[in-house]
């Protein structure tokens, strides 16, 4: 999936969301806060779903770029839910193991849920070291860091839930789930 | 005693701890019990929804399960990023048997029912609690003091479902502050997204939009920024703190901060300092720091 005409089909049934309802108004594009960082704007995203071009979506900075603020989604005035769509892009660019364009955004995801399936709550300290180790940008924010810690405003010890065989077993049934 | 069923989030409890600290100050000033939810999980936030749809409503459908078991019918999310998690996921559910029966599949042996009402900070103060409930508790008005309530992005962009306040304008900070003598100001930016879902990965594309708000603030000439959202408050803090030389820095406060203030909550000395942006130096201007 991700070519032709069945593009918009697949999305809608992905999404909920039905790319033809867009008539251009550009009004997504024009209050989008990324589109200065964006190579191809939401409304041409929209667009280009439906002329079946899904394999240029799944390979643009603009599915990596959206930073889900949801402007053009209330805004536009055929009810579509145009950040979902981005959100289905980027779940189907993962999927199909197109390198991202953004990849510190990919491995910051990957690290946040994986620290939910660790500790079923997000573990700030352990999660920042590691993004910093293998984002290659261990000195960036290390002053911020050692702000941070003498603010108190980093937990030293994660918050383990005590359910967390529940919390393992809902990312597994989660995978079996999407495998099946 | 009202009750309401509570939920702090991940953030509460590290970054924003002087976020949870004033909250329960100030709720238990108002007459409100927090019965905070056992057990509950991380909503994923946006790690989730930009990566894994099922993964995105499976993870807060735990916690909506925790609450109904716990018998609680609503829940307070302070945080806007959880506020928005939950509540869309409890209405997809509610408004669709086939999610519905696929999600409480993956969060079996646990079951959400579709009962709760996911609420955000505003909603309770100024729906459930009322302005005149809070200016009845006033002991020290805030008169005089110029501020911005900054809503941020996910607040009231419920989509599909209705929002406590106006999408695009809303009001409700701004009354509040008023309630208790402030003086909201008018201006462009309290819509604005701070970037959040990013701040970490690409602050070179969201640090423009930090910096429009503090500018935006500035340029009206507020003396501190409002905020009920632990990220809004952490990105543009911290962005501002990082940039000090652009000299555009302005305290960002959380409301029930200054909420916690008026009616005379017990704040430590330290809880200021949990700001990057000094604070202590408006609310002394204003004779509030004893």
């Amino acid at each position: 999936m991700g070519q032709g005409a069945g593009f918009a089909r697949w999305l809608k049934e992905e999404s909920g969301e039905d790319v033809f309802r867009c008539y251009q108004c550009l009004k997504c594009s024009t209050g989008c806060p990324m589109a200065q960082a964006m190579d191809i704007l939401p409304s041409q995203v929209i667009r280009m779903a439906q002329l079946g071009r899904g394999e240029e979506l799944l390979h643009s900075e603009t599915i990596w770029v959206c930073v889900s603020c949801y402007t053009c989604s209330i805004r536009c005035p055929n009810d579509i839910h145009i950040a979902h769509v981005m959100d289905a892009l980027r779940e189907l660019a993962l999927k199909q193991g197109i390198p991202p364009k953004r990849e510190r955004v990919v491995l910051f995801h990957q690290l946040f849920l994986a620290s939910i399936r660790e500790y079923g709550r997000v573990y700030e300290a352990k999660l920042l070291a590691k993004y910093e180790a293998k984002s290659g940008e261990l000195m960036k924010n290390i002053p911020l860091g050692l702000a941070m810690f003498l603010k108190g405003k980093i937990a030293l010890l994660p918050h383990k839930v005590e359910d967390i065989k529940g919390v393992r077993e809902t990312f597994v049934r989660l995978e079996e789930e999407e495998e099946g | 005693m009202k009750k309401i069923g509570y939920y702090p989030g991940c953030a509460l409890l590290s970054s924003a701890q002087d976020y949870n600290a004033s909250i329960h100050a100030v709720f238990e000033r108002l007459g409100v019990v927090l019965e905070e939810v056992e057990d509950w999980i991380c909503c994923g936030a946006s790690s989730a929804h930009a990566t894994d749809d099922l993964l995105a409503l499976a993870l807060p459908a735990r916690t909506l399960a925790l609450t109904e078991r716990a018998g609680l019918s609503e829940l307070l999310a302070p945080c806007s990023a959880c506020f928005s998690r939950l509540l869309l996921a409890s209405e997809r559910m509610k408004g669709d048997e086939d999610l519905s029966r696929r999600v409480n599949g993956v969060i079996h042996p646990l079951r959400y029912r579709g009962t709760v009402e996911v609420k955000n900070i505003l909603d309770v103060l100024i729906n459930e609690i009322g302005i005149p409930e809070i200016s009845g508790h006033v002991v020290r008005r805030l008169d005089g003091m110029r501020v911005v309530a900054y809503y941020g992005c996910w607040l009231t962009r419920t989509m599909r479902i209705p929002s406590f306040d106006d999408r695009e304008d809303p009001h409700t900070m701004d009354r509040i502050l008023a309630a208790v003598g402030a003086e909201p100001l008018p201006w462009s930016a309290k819509m604005d997204c701070c970037g959040g879902s990013l701040g970490l990965s690409e602050e070179g594309l969201t640090q423009g939009l930090c910096r429009n708000i503090l500018r935006a603030a500035r340029d009206v000439g507020a003396e501190a920024m409002v905020t009920t959202c632990p990220l809004c408050q952490a990105n543009v803090d911290i962005f501002a703190f990082k940039h000090k030389d652009e000299n555009i820095s302005v305290p960002v406060l959380y409301l029930t901060d200054l909420l916690g203030v008026a009616l005379g909550c017990r704040l430590r000395g330290s809880h200021w300092r949990k700001k990057f942006i000094d604070p202590t130096g408006v609310l002394k201007r204003h004779a509030l720091l004893s």
